[in-house]
């Protein structure tokens, strides 16, 4: 990986920060919120990983991760951070800087009947929130 | 005692009137946890009067800090409610979760609140009270006061209280209780006589809505395992919980569990008001025990909380 100057002081880490009103160099790398997270099996880049690479502005790696679309907002890393960084409002602000581009990522016509039969409704309504433009 | 308790429980002759926020699925797929809860509320002389012409309050908060849109439906909930009363409850987690967060901030960003309150040409401080139903048995009626009015001890019943996420992070907004080792459930259900079985997954997530995201599915469902698992190994008979989407997870797809996991032993899960509904012995027909896909009927006669009528009754009910 290559770390520039420009990276670390690009406008795509205000953005982020801007958008989720957290400081990602608050962040002191001790891993709690990996450690936590109980998605953490699906994800590509861990929780951790993803502040660290917004600490060195690396935008396209995290904006590429699959963790980011895998993060459940249960906020178990927020109540455990000793930083007090709320990461799940990190992780929606990844997220929204590339469903405002206007691409889905869930198609809503290619779930099951057996999901839309017995989902509870919250359960579809979030998921369109945080997965579809 | 406090004037709030003191109106709560009616010792000045006239009950405070909560405004109660039903949500999307109450009506519908968590008709247990609402049925229940109102039919409970009107023995503990908890006057619930229904939000008229409510909506649906968005059900994820936006953790972004520009989606003001996204608080508009939560707060015309809440402004609405205000007018009828300092108080609202609600039931479900994500409702409770999204009313409160919403409220928080239009009582404390004077910014946000003047743009919504221009939007939806109101003028709200962000003053009601939004409690979850939960709260209001705790700090309202109180645990001891539930204990005299209950007709039928839960006695001997094992029961694991499963909190999941929604209702308890993030806690500096919600202060429901304490995030990592919180006791209102355990409390609550020890009042009705049960016998609480702790267990070290009460606070994990479930894997929530993201059951329906193919890349996380597999994970959601080892989560949601690893809870009744654990509640299991621990001596847990059922699991108590409040939210509808933990309870899709947990009950539902046990269906799936049963064929991933070798290990897997069914366990059936009770939405908190279906039990407060047995101990204050409602009428059982305001059961809907056909919601249940793992069914809690075999233990609850057993248990001696049901007649075995109320039993037979499986093929009337579904």
């Amino acid at each position: 990986m290559k770390i520039s100057a420009e990276d670390v002081k690009s406008d795509f880490i205000k953005e982020v920060e801007e958008l989720s009103g957290q400081k990602v160099l608050k962040c002191y790398q001790c891993g709690k919120c990996s450690s936590g997270c109980p998605m953490i099996e699906a994800m590509d880049l861990l929780p951790n990983q993803i502040i660290r690479l917004l600490q060195l502005g690396q935008k396209e790696e995290v904006l590429k991760s699959k963790a980011i679309w895998i993060c459940a907002s249960c906020f178990t890393c927020e109540a455990r951070c000793p930083k007090g960084i709320d990461l799940s409002k990190l992780m929606e602000a990844l997220r929204v800087l590339l469903l405002r581009k206007g691409k889905d990522f869930i198609e809503v016509s290619k779930l099951s009947e057996e999901e839309l039969d017995e989902a509870p409704q919250q359960l579809l309504v979030c998921s369109s929130r945080k997965y579809t433009a | 005692m406090q004037l709030e308790k003191i109106y709560s429980l009616g010792l000045l002759g006239e009950k405070m009137k909560i405004m109660y926020y039903p949500g999307c699925t109450l009506y519908t797929k968590a008709k247990n946890l609402g049925e229940l809860a109102k039919a409970s509320a009107e023995i503990l002389e908890i006057e619930l009067k229904e939000l008229e012409n409510w909506t649906c309050c968005q059900a994820a908060f936006p953790l972004v800090s520009d989606n003001i849109m996204g608080l508009i439906s939560a707060s015309r909930i809440l402004i609405n409610a205000e007018k009828e009363s300092s108080k609202l409850t609600t039931l479900c987690s994500f409702c409770y979760n999204v009313l409160k967060r919403t409220n928080h901030i239009l009582k404390n960003d004077p910014e946000k609140r003047a743009k919504i309150c221009e939007f939806l040409e109101e003028d709200y401080k962000g003053d009601i009270e939004v409690k979850h139903f939960l709260e209001i048995i705790r700090d309202g009626v109180g645990f001891d006061g539930l204990k005299e009015k209950i007709k039928k001890k839960l006695d001997g019943l094992k029961v694991a209280p499963y909190y999941g996420c929604q209702i308890l992070r993030p806690a500096s907004v919600l202060k429901l209780d304490d995030p990592e080792n919180p006791k209102i459930l355990d409390d609550f259900l020890t009042s009705l006589g049960c016998y609480v079985v702790d267990f070290p997954f009460k606070v994990e997530c479930c894997g929530s809505y993201q059951v329906i995201n193919q890349k996380a599915k597999d994970v959601v469902l080892s989560c949601s395992h690893n809870i009744l698992d654990s509640a299991e190994k621990n001596g847990a008979e059922a699991i108590a919980l409040t939210c509808p989407v933990c309870y899709f997870n947990l009950d539902k797809k046990q269906k799936e569990m049963a064929q991933k996991f070798n290990d897997y032993k069914q366990i059936p899960i009770l939405y908190f008001t279906e039990l407060l509904g047995l101990a204050l012995d409602v009428d059982k027909k305001l059961y809907d025990f056909g919601k249940h896909y793992i069914d809690p009927r075999p233990l609850l006669v057993e248990k001696g909380l049901i007649g075995n009528q109320v039993a037979k009754n499986k093929e009337d009910v579904q």
